[in-house]
């Protein structure tokens, strides 16, 4: 019951698995797609398809309204800060109700279930722990249930550690340390389950709970289907763009590191948030700011965070029966073939080094124009 | 000695989007005899009173034909689509004109702005602010010296996750310009080459990964008598933002925004740092040349950094691009039809 004469409005639409979610609709035949953004910047991946695309703040309830205007069905990527979270979740329910929309896809997280281990199935409690993000995409949950009290059909997933083309946190950002020769937790601090999920696999996830009548007012897991550890997912990371596998060795060194490294973490990120510009503007104009920023900047994207080490050391996974059994979802790509693609997505981006001769000039900061 | 004080100029600024606020006005309203007699233009009530009210400009309007006869000079910040039309209007008024790059969007276009700039005496300037980049100028000087021998190769890498404040979304997606990073960044790099070569390459192949919309990232192959080069531009990632130029003697390469040094390599193998001098010492300090630059060549008191002229060979190199543009092999989008296929 995919919407055919009406568009399908993503949220988020500029972010990771918003841009994923348009390529795949984009794709597939007679679906219309109309993206939103935040800001025309963020359009750039997207823009590439010859989609609409809609500026549109989640929080303006008005926006959110003139965006939703002849719309058959929501896929909500969108998220930011927790008043964004909430208040934009808040303002699409609402606008879809009125708009009578066949069907809104609630994108949620693995995370709502808290620091809890073991095998997780979607009736066990959601549990807020006072990190900000979790317990704003639990209140968000929360209101999507009181909008399928209310007759809207919510279908809400949760998916788990997505990887792939674009994915900042579990691709990009673990490749570049690796390609940089960067460390992470030794062996024995890796053997936490990994809940990998290809992309894909949860974009096919998404299309099923927009076709499927079965699919409103549930809440599903998203996940792969292999249990492998964070170690597994990292040595095969490495092997898959070029690296040899990593070293597990001396991990109470890399902890003290880790521990040493994290003050100035959380400093230089308090810092960044309230001085950006004037810090920028310094970065602009001196070299020395700019060698010092950059080494400062390189040794914490080398060094694993205490989090790291948190979510590294967790024994949690999440079946996927229930989305299974109603959605008739199952994953199409193995670890081997998400990293395969995610390899090759990395080398066309320059992530793993130029593909010509390689070069020695100055690497520089980001061109203002 | 005193000087006397320069002719007040009547500049108008059309376009009040990002490069004008952050680039333009704040320059022009830092020139005693400028600052006083700004006018700003934007088809956008709200934004044009904002920027009136910023830098204090003296007049403001939304059409910018209505202030054609009133400026000595018009700095054009429309967004690149509208390029052509805006610069023509003021230069067949006679008036001088600073063009954002790129100049036009296609060579019909930019070569008729360049006519009517000639037919009218008038100046014609293109703000393609690479050739005021340090490393950028170093690199000519070395070729141009003879030291390099014959250039071999010439590679430039440009690429940062595109965060510009756009104000409008004209670039992309459906019923968008379909030109994406090759026009935008495309116009800097194209004319480095051409700038550094003192000629327009040929094409011999250009990829991108447009699907109906913009290009995010594009790779322009191309060669000449005796050597060979490549662009590859992003707006998707970060690439080196570095430049080699590799002659028979020798060979440099330097960040493309560096302002400390580039680096030489003799054909033997021996490498060294050379310090630059440069007279434009910071990104910050690059708008006041600029505009320096600019108002100097009205004056008739220097010739335009840039003359439009100069950059034609490189939209011509941008233009054939896009005439003939190949899809990157991209397999992690070509399964889209598989992934749909196993959902639905």
């Amino acid at each position: 019951m995919l919407p055919s004469d009406q568009p399908i409005l993503v949220t988020g639409a500029g972010g990771f698995i918003g841009g994923r979610v348009v390529e795949v609709l984009h794709g597939l035949r007679g679906t219309s797609v109309r993206a939103s953004v935040r800001r025309w910047s963020s359009a750039v991946r997207i823009g590439r398809l010859p989609v609409e695309i809609v500026l549109c703040d989640m929080t303006d309830p008005r926006q959110v309204r003139s965006a939703m205007e002849g719309i058959g069905a929501v896929v909500h990527c969108a998220y930011g800060d927790p008043h964004a979270t909430v208040e934009g979740t808040r303002a699409v329910l609402q606008a879809a109700l009125e708009a009578r929309v066949d069907r809104v896809v609630h994108l949620s997280t693995m995370e709502v279930y808290g620091e809890v281990e073991g095998d997780l199935l979607e009736d066990a409690p959601l549990r807020s722990t006072g990190w900000p993000y979790r317990d704003s995409k639990i209140e968000a949950e929360l209101l999507c249930r009181r909008y399928v009290d209310r007759g809207l059909p919510v279908s809400i997933l949760r998916p788990t550690i997505v990887y792939g083309p674009f994915s900042r946190d579990w691709t990009v950002g673990f490749a570049e340390r690796l390609v940089a020769g960067g460390t992470f937790p030794g062996r024995a601090d890796c053997q936490g389950t990994c809940n990998l999920l290809y992309v894909d696999d949860l974009v096919a996830a998404i299309v099923l709970a927009l076709d499927r009548n079965e699919a409103a007012g549930d809440a599903f897991n998203v996940n792969g289907e292999e249990r492998l550890t964070w170690w597994q997912y990292l040595n095969d990371l490495s092997r898959a763009i070029g690296l040899p596998s990593l070293n597990g060795g001396h991990p109470l060194a890399r902890r003290v590191r880790a521990a040493a490294l994290a003050p100035v973490r959380a400093t230089a990120r308090r810092v960044l948030a309230r001085y950006r510009e004037p810090i920028m503007a310094v970065y602009q104009r001196s070299p020395v700011a700019q060698r010092l920023m950059r080494s400062v900047e390189g040794a914490i994207r080398r060094t694993p965070s205490t989090v790291e080490y948190r979510l590294f050391r967790r024994n949690v996974f999440l079946p996927v029966d229930r989305a299974r059994g109603l959605l008739g979802y199952g994953s199409q790509f193995p670890v081997s073939r998400g990293l395969a693609l995610s390899a090759s997505w990395l080398r066309h981006h320059g992530f793993l080094g130029l593909p010509e001769p390689p070069m020695v000039g100055p690497r520089t900061g980001e061109d203002p124009l | 000695m005193t000087h006397a004080p320069p002719v007040p100029l009547r500049i108008a600024v059309v376009g009040c989007g990002a490069i004008a606020r952050s680039f333009h006005l704040p320059a022009l309203a830092s020139i005693r005899g400028v600052a006083d007699h700004l006018t700003v233009v934007d088809r956008d009530p709200g934004r044009v009173a904002a920027a009136e009210r910023e830098f204090r400009a003296s007049r403001a309007a939304t059409d910018h034909r209505d202030v054609i006869h009133e400026a000595d000079a018009a700095i054009v910040a429309v967004p690149q689509e509208f390029h052509a039309e805006v610069a023509m209007d003021f230069l067949r008024a006679g008036v001088p004109v600073l063009c954002e790059k790129p100049l036009a969007t296609t060579l019909e276009h930019a070569s008729a702005l360049v006519a009517a700039a000639d037919a009218g005496g008038t100046v014609l300037a293109v703000n393609n602010t690479r050739r005021f980049y340090p490393a950028v100028r170093a690199a000519r000087e070395w070729i141009q010296s003879g030291r390099l021998g014959p250039i071999r190769r010439v590679e430039i890498h440009e690429g940062a996750s595109f965060n510009w404040p756009l104000a409008g979304g004209s670039t992309f997606g459906r019923g968008g310009t379909g030109k994406g990073v090759l026009q935008d960044v495309g116009a800097h790099a194209l004319d480095m080459v051409c700038w550094w070569l003192g000629e327009r390459p040929r094409i011999t192949r250009y990829l991108d990964d447009a699907m109906g919309g913009s290009e995010a990232v594009a790779r322009v192959e191309f060669a000449g008598d005796g050597y060979a080069g490549v662009v590859h531009l992003s707006w998707l990632s970060r690439l080196p933002n570095a430049f080699r130029l590799e002659g028979q003697q020798g060979t440099v390469e330097g960040g493309i925004l560096a302002w400390d040094a580039i680096r030489l390599t003799a054909a033997g193998g021996r490498s060294r740092r050379l310090r630059l001098r440069p007279e434009v010492r910071s990104f910050p300090q690059v708008k006041d040349h600029v505009i320096a630059n600019f108002l100097g060549a009205v004056r008739g008191e220097c010739r335009p950094a840039v003359p439009g002229r100069e950059v034609l060979p490189s939209i011509a190199m941008i233009e054939e691009c896009y005439g003939r543009r190949e899809r990157f092999p991209m397999p992690w989008l070509d399964i889209v039809r598989e992934t749909s296929d196993v959902a639905l």
